[in-house]
């Protein structure tokens, strides 16, 4: 058996689709998909590319066309490199463990026997309900070194274990936490929709599990695991809010806080931090282009419609243990974490020193969480939250599949640059993103700016990267000779792709449509450039009352409520679609 | 497939549910009347209400803020107003005017480098919604000015006294200072007793404060900046080196900070007199310090947009900021009031010293203009700081 398996069946059709000639449906999708993702993602990219190397921000009214290649002496400073060193280290490694979680979760959630999988899917799944900012805070409020609840608690117990989230490793860790979803929901797609012929294969001819799994399972769900890994780096790259929670006070500097403090600088060092965004979309660009080197060569088809009944692999006497460390990811992942603000939100002093003052009468009042609720202002940025994070998850999915379909199964011109512009915004750091969005929607001719529709249409140039890699995943593992055959029994292309193809993709499209979700619900740094008082969302409000530092209970209530909702909305698709 | 349309469904239920949350929001007035009375009781608590006479012009505690015309123009219309202030004080300032005032106040708060950069770029592309435009930073205050963002203003019923004030007048009256941040240290009170506490600047340099203290570097905001040029310029000229023997913890912002020196992460460190007053008053265990030998303070813009020259209620918000009753709000909250010509009203029990005394050492903008790259970067090298 070789190390990947090529099914020929789907590249003959291939080319017996494919022809010189150039017809209009070759032509006319693409060209809207572009118009879309130019108007979306390229203005305002381009904006920044103009401010990276122009004299003077090029915001409406202030173009003056002055260029300069001077923005880039910036890579070039001793803090800059140092800065990169770190984010470097601190992203690679992050990458790998949240990778190794990631698809463990969902290998184990999606094609082993272990005990109650659903409820490893919702662990797989689950970090993602804490936004960074909070995470890292919450890791902050149970690991830093002096008053970290977890110290505190072994100080308790006369213990001394070294335990400081202000360091690499300490970052690197809730790094990889927070990230690994994003590797479980790709993976958990592609694995649970693996076909078994290839497995079985293996089987009879004599491979064990571990054989099979290694030369044939795992190898097959490259395409999704590269796509996360890729994903993953980019994020933890340009993350902000982890290193300046974590960092910072562990005197540890990242490229985010760098571009932090240049634009903070007085004057603004605006068009510099635009000069190291250009770098990194050139960085992310190449990696992606390497990426698609490599999966071209192969076939990475797992889905054929051909009696998805998969064997489950048995873990044996692992079972347990396996499940066991299952429930310490979830310990370390959700529980701590949320139990951290739900302490920080009832304690009535944030000084402690020793875990029993909690228990003391008066230690312990929940009455901000009353407050929180009754306020009409929760209530209204809770509503505008969700119709912006629910509206934009369901486009972005929608677009996603529209340009992977262009992109992987169709011979139409221009796909590869279709698939180049998707990866764009991963490239830009949020901050400065934000910044092309504001000065594109100012100028459009269209009345958007300062409805919540200009939010979703920022979320949408935002998580484009995110939703393409998403339905990438599943679209490459799907096979296509079902369309094609509706497609030779009469139905239209249309047709067959919604009758036939996207029923195959529906956990790959549920997947997306959840991360999508996931990220528009914790969004922060775009709608801070695009907000006003009548479009505030909720990730500005609990950023807000975070802002006010020292006395967290009313931010740690809302982050607590917050964990909530993110829960019944990534829960309500999965249960009304019967999975 | 027959599971698709389930799938949608389930998008369908959630966009119901949206709008559901959405409709009970916003059908919810009542709610919102609540909202603002608490909001108000929250400001009264910090300061006692002025006496009101709306009879003829709004009257308040005897000073004439908006005559008849203004007035009725004004609660006819709302204020748009950007604010890069802090966001518990914005939100208390906003409601402390609507229940003073009776005008309605839209406010929208930011940091200020990206409140800078919207309202330039609004400004840019002619679509700029702000009618009051508040900002930490002097030097976007002028940026704003030659971006054609303000307009002169100079229709306060006490513009003459203003005028004749040092510092307070900018740009023949595009934009004012509408009051300025303080900034000294303070200590985690239940960590540190009242007999250690520091009492003067010279003992945060104490060896017993070493691994204990925090600060924020000096390269994230006018404030922190305006706190290195003061420690350099009148505690000596090796109080950074000293501070930075101390190995203190560094922070990028100044709520990261107060929120570990709540926790005991740190014990005590530099802190800004606004924001630290606030949590103190929220119930974190914090304890400011007013030291007799100085107290650094930094500048807060305001000005009136073109936008808001056209609006009553922009107006008035201006002239409510610079009335007595606008300035001792700000000075109850923990900021020194930009006028001279009345007392520095207390903020709860520590009485800050009023903007004309020689104790009190402002961070000008020129010298943010001329000195600012250089303070900043000799500051990163004194404490070892990349930035």
């Amino acid at each position: 058996m070789t190390e990947l398996v090529a099914s020929p069946g789907a590249r003959k059709s291939h080319r017996a689709k494919g022809g010189p000639r150039l017809r209009p449906a070759r032509v006319v999708p693409s060209i809207v998909v572009l118009a879309v993702l130019a108007v979306l993602i390229l203005v305002p990219a381009a904006l920044v590319a103009l401010a990276s190397v122009s004299s003077d921000v090029p915001r409406p009214g202030n173009v003056t066309g002055d260029l300069t290649w001077g923005n880039f002496g910036v890579l070039a400073e001793t803090g800059t490199r140092q800065a990169m060193t770190n984010s470097l280290v601190i992203s690679v490694v992050a990458t790998i463990l949240a990778c190794a979680i990631g698809a463990g979760l969902a290998f184990l959630a999606a094609r082993t026997d272990i005990h109650v999988p659903k409820f490893v899917y919702l662990v797989g799944l689950m970090p993602m309900f804490l936004p960074s900012y909070v995470g890292a805070l919450a890791w902050s409020l149970l690991g830093s070194p002096n008053s970290g609840l977890l110290n505190i608690l072994q100080r308790d117990l006369g213990l001394d274990l070294p335990l400081n989230t202000y360091s690499i490793p300490g970052m690197i860790f809730v790094f990889a936490i927070y990230y690994a979803p994003y590797t479980f929901l790709l993976m958990h797609g592609s694995m649970s929709m693996m076909g078994p012929d290839l497995e079985e294969a293996a089987r009879v001819h004599g491979a064990s599990t571990r054989r099979m799994l290694f030369r044939v399972s795992f190898p097959l769900a490259m395409p999704a695991l590269i796509g996360a890994a890729i994903l993953t780096f980019v994020l933890i790259f340009e993350n902000f809010p982890v290193a300046q929670v974590l960092g910072s006070p562990g005197g540890i500097d990242t490229l985010p806080t760098l571009i932090f403090r240049l634009l903070n600088a007085t004057p603004s060092r605006g068009t510099e931090s635009a000069a190291i965004s250009v770098v990194l979309v050139a960085v992310v660009i190449l990696v992606t282009w390497l990426q698609k080197r490599f999966l071209a060569k192969r076939s990475f088809t797992t889905i054929t419609g051909k009696g998805v009944r998969q064997k489950k692999v048995a873990l044996g006497r692992a079972r347990l243990p396996i499940f066991l460390l299952v429930i310490g990811f979830f310990l370390v992942s959700l529980v701590l974490p949320v139990l951290a603000l739900v302490v920080v939100s009832g304690q009535t002093s944030p000084y402690m020193t020793s875990l029993s003052e909690l228990f003391a009468p008066g230690g312990l009042e929940f009455g901000s969480y009353a407050d929180v609720v009754a306020s009409d202002t929760f209530r209204s940025v809770t509503g505008n939250s969700v119709i912006v994070s629910v509206v934009a998850a369901a486009s972005g999915t929608a677009i996603a599949f529209i340009s992977a379909y262009i992109v992987y199964r169709s011979k139409s011109v221009g796909r590869t640059v279709i698939e180049g512009v998707s990866m764009v915004p991963l490239a830009i750091p949020a901050v400065v993103l934000g910044m092309g969005l504001l000065w594109t929607w100012l100028v459009m001719p269209v009345p958007l700016y300062g409805t919540l529709a200009v939010l979703v249409v920022a979320f949408l140039a935002v998580q484009t990267s995110q939703g393409f890699r998403g339905i990438a995943a599943s679209i490459l593992a799907t096979d296509r000779d079902l369309e094609d055959s509706a497609v030779m029994l009469g139905a239209s292309r249309i047709r067959a792709i919604t009758a036939v193809t996207v029923p195959l993709m529906k956990a790959g499209l549920l997947s997306t449509f959840v991360l999508l979700l996931m990220l528009s619900m914790r969004e922060l740094t775009v709608p801070l450039y695009l907000y006003t008082s009548d479009t505030k969302i909720l990730s500005i409000a609990i950023y807000d009352a975070f802002e006010n530092g020292g006395a967290l209970r009313q931010a740690a209530a809302m982050s607590v409520i917050y964990v909530v909702i993110m829960f019944v909305l990534s829960y309500l698709p999965r249960v009304r679609s019967g999975r | 497939m027959k599971n698709v349309p389930r799938t949608y469904v389930a998008l369908a239920t959630i966009g119901v549910l949206a709008l559901s949350a959405c409709g009970s929001a916003s059908a919810g007035n009542p709610g919102a009347t609540a909202k603002a009375a608490n909001a108000a009781a929250v400001a009264t608590d910090i300061l006692k209400m002025p006496t009101i006479d709306d009879s003829n012009g709004l009257v308040l505690d005897g000073e004439l803020v908006a005559d008849k015309a203004l007035l009725e123009a004004a609660r006819a219309d709302k204020v748009v107003w950007y604010t890069g202030s802090g966001a518990e004080s914005a939100k208390l300032t906003a409601a402390r005017f609507e229940a003073e005032t009776g005008v309605k106040v839209e406010m929208t708060r930011m940091p200020s480098g990206k409140l800078n950069e919207r309202v330039l770029s609004e400004a840019g592309a002619g679509r700029l919604s702000a009618g009051v435009v508040t900002i930490t930073d002097p030097t976007m205050a002028d940026g704003m000015t030659d971006g054609k963002v303000f307009t002169t203003y100079t229709e306060m019923p006490f513009q003459k006294q203003l005028e004749g004030m040092k510092n307070v007048v900018w740009r023949d009256g595009a934009y004012y200072t509408s009051y300025y941040s303080a900034y000294a240290f303070a200590y985690n009170s239940k960590a540190v007793k009242p007999e250690d506490a520091p009492k003067k600047w010279a003992d945060l340099l104490d060896e017993k404060w070493k691994n204990k203290l925090g600060i924020v570097n000096a390269g994230a905001g006018g404030t922190v900046q305006g706190l290195a040029a003061f420690q350099e310029d009148h505690l000596g000229k090796d109080y950074w080196a000293k501070l930075a023997a101390l190995k203190p913890r560094i922070f990028d912002t100044t709520s990261v900070q107060l929120e570990a020196m709540a926790r005991g992460e740190i014990l005590a460190g530099t802190a800004g007199f606004n924001s630290t007053y606030g949590a103190e008053k929220s119930g974190a265990p914090v304890k400011l310090v007013v030291p007799d030998d100085g107290i650094s303070g930094t500048f807060n813009m305001q000005g009136l947009t073109t936008t808001g020259s056209k609006s009553a209620a922009a107006k008035l918000f201006m002239n409510w900021t610079w009335s007595k009753a606008g300035q001792n709000f700000a000075a109850a909250q923990g900021f020194v009031a930009a006028r001279t010509d009345i007392d520095q009203v207390p903020t709860g029990e520590y009485q800050l010293p009023k903007a004309s005394d020689p104790s009190f050492i402002v961070y000008t903008p020129d010298e943010a203009r001329t000195r600012g790259t250089d303070i900043v970067s000799r500051w990163n090298k004194t404490f070892n700081f990349s930035g």
